[in-house]
């Protein structure tokens, strides 16, 4: 203790007269906040480790368990805020770079709550999904500027590849290694289930997972990790990832102490080393770089698969989104500022990049402006919560949106936002054996179905 | 159907266009030709009720809704088609017209003028 010192942001509060000192918490939690002290035949909690997984209270049989916000607080300051004095404090202890996890956590106007949707009752009503048979598939996918015909007069009915979804909903890139193997397991368990699509990430796909290749996204990412030619030919579509929403204008950062055994193989990295993907493609900086990427990735798939490129929501993205639309690309992706991940910059997650809400509906509107609407899907992810978010993002413009966050929450996050620690007690962002095994792939991906 | 040059029955498929399990029964060529207008123009599907009377040089075409949510119906008489909502309309305008028939949802009714009178 000493000038290092920072109070614990949690307590766990725990009913004495409940807690029969069964230890199922001190079993659950990795991070090892629950003791045992026999002498004193009492359970003791160290607060400091506690991330507010909400783990152990969810699995205390007698419920005696709860995490509540502490509230010891410095001093109040509207300028210096709690947290912020608080990470100067982590800096200053450990000289690192302070890392996030999870989308952007700060009071920035979510636009989705501010947009109603209008129902006419009088004049066309809406179809009712429960006397009235409802269709949500969509096809993402180039589609021609005009419709052509044969001698006969009959329609040409080729098409660009096509992306066939039951809905417009498709599990957005998490990567095997920033996710468990159970994790992916569940995803590509449901994306095939539902009829939509799951992403790799960047990480490359795990020799388990082909059979899954018609509801995979396979991408190919600045790292290029894990990326060859049965790689490429595995999936439904390629996804070039350019960007991503919450850290726009870097690249994905996978710790050493996550690349071991199938994560090293599947990435084609060494053990132990530190996956960097670089900030760029560094054979992509300008659009007709791009198109060549764009081109090679067609040729290596034979034009039978659409590619996709997935880009971050930032200043200018209407200009951007144009150039991807001309690039030969079939699907465009796009991130905005409160998108998820496994490990980022806290200052570049929670200060760069701008809300998809406002992204999507200038992108849509420069492709209709400038008639290349047709050449691309539009779709869009980062925080789409709920099938109303959805609703309102297909009338901005978008043809399907990608979930990822509300995924992980269906597989049982609770969103303490430490996945960069590694220690995830749900199973989920971690490769520890015995963490990875609380999340079983059959209820995972029946949770997600359901 | 004026910019894609889309025939009569061509436009009734996009914006009424069959189910997807009805397109799956078609034969081959009929299956092709319906995924490809559903997936060229998706956002031109009506799927609330309506019925509507759209008049061309040389004749007339009369549209339901695919689930037939509004009602139509078409009776004959001679050299005259009557469409209305209800039969009763038309009975009140020509008591003995014949040939009564509900067109299906989704289904263009295509009436042209002789050839010749245009």
């Amino acid at each position: 203790m000493g000038v290092e010192f920072i109070y614990p942001e949690f307590e766990v509060v725990r009913s004495e007269n409940r807690c029969i000192a069964c230890c199922v918490c001190e079993r659950q939690c990795a991070n090892e906040v629950h003791s045992f002290d026999a002498e004193r035949k009492l359970m003791l909690s160290d607060e400091t480790k506690c991330v507010n997984c909400q783990r152990c209270v969810s699995l205390c049989p007698t419920r005696a368990l709860k995490i509540v916000k502490s509230d010891c607080r410095l001093r109040e300051n509207a300028n210096w805020q709690n947290d912020t004095i608080k990470e100067i404090y982590k800096q200053a202890n450990s000289g690192g770079v302070l890392l996030s996890s999870m989308g952007n956590p700060k009071e920035f106007p979510v636009y989705w709550d501010k947009i109603l949707i209008n129902a006419s009752q009088v004049t066309s009503p809406s179809i009712d999904p429960l006397r009235e048979p409802m269709e949500t598939m969509v096809f993402l996918g180039k589609k021609p500027e005009k419709i052509t015909r044969d001698g006969n007069g009959a329609l040409n009915c080729e098409l660009a590849p096509q992306l066939e979804l039951s809905m417009p909903v498709m599990f957005s890139a998490m990567s095997y290694g920033s996710i468990s193997y159970n994790a992916h397991a569940s995803l590509a368990r449901a994306a095939t289930e539902l009829g939509i699509y799951y992403n790799t990430g960047e990480g490359g796909l795990h020799e388990d997972f082909y059979v899954y290749g018609p509801n995979t996204i396979v991408q190919v990412a600045p790292g290029r990790f894990g990326v060859h030619k049965d790689y490429l030919e595995a999936g439904a579509a390629v996804e070039i990832k350019m960007g991503q929403g919450t850290k726009p204008g870097i690249g994905g950062h996978l710790p050493g102490a996550k690349i071991l055994g199938d994560i090293s193989r599947t990435r084609m990295v060494p053990e132990g080393s530190d996956a960097i993907s670089p900030a760029p493609h560094h054979d992509i900086y300008s659009i007709e770089d791009l198109r060549q990427l764009v081109f090679s990735l067609k040729e290596a798939t034979e034009y039978k698969k659409p590619v996709i490129v997935k880009v971050a929501a930032v200043h200018n993205i209407a200009a951007i989104a144009s150039g991807i639309a001309r690039s030969g690309a079939d699907i465009i992706a796009i991130d905005g500022f409160r998108g998820g991940t496994g490990a980022a910059p806290t200052r570049i997650r929670d200060n760069v990049g701008i809300p998809i809400e406002l992204a999507l509906a200038a992108v849509d509107q420069r492709l209709r402006d400038e008639g290349i609407r047709n050449n691309v899907s539009l779709v869009v992810g980062s925080s789409i919560r709920s099938v109303s978010d959805v609703v309102k993002a297909i009338a901005l413009g978008a043809d399907a949106c990608y979930i990822a966050t509300a995924a992980l929450l269906a597989m049982g996050c609770h969103l303490c936002r430490t996945c960069q620690s590694g220690k995830c007690n749900w199973g989920i962002a971690t490769q520890r054996p015995e963490l990875v095994k609380r999340l079983d792939p059959v209820i995972g991906s029946q949770r997600l179905v359901i | 159907m004026r910019r894609q040059r889309l025939t009569l029955e061509e436009a009734a498929s996009v914006i009424a266009a069959p189910f997807w399990s009805t397109i799956q029964g078609k034969d081959e060529s009929e299956r092709q030709r319906l995924s490809y207008l559903r997936t060229v123009f998706p956002s031109l599907l009506i799927t609330g009720p309506f019925s509507i009377v759209l008049g061309f040089d040389g004749g007339l075409m009369a549209l339901n809704d695919r689930l037939k949510l509004c009602s139509m119906v078409v009776r004959e008489k001679d050299d005259k088609v009557f469409i209305a909502s209800e039969e009763a309309a038309i009975r009140a305008m020509e008591p003995n017209a014949e040939n009564i028939w509900a067109p299906a949802g989704g289904e263009p009714v295509v009436v042209k003028v002789k050839d010749g009178a245009f």
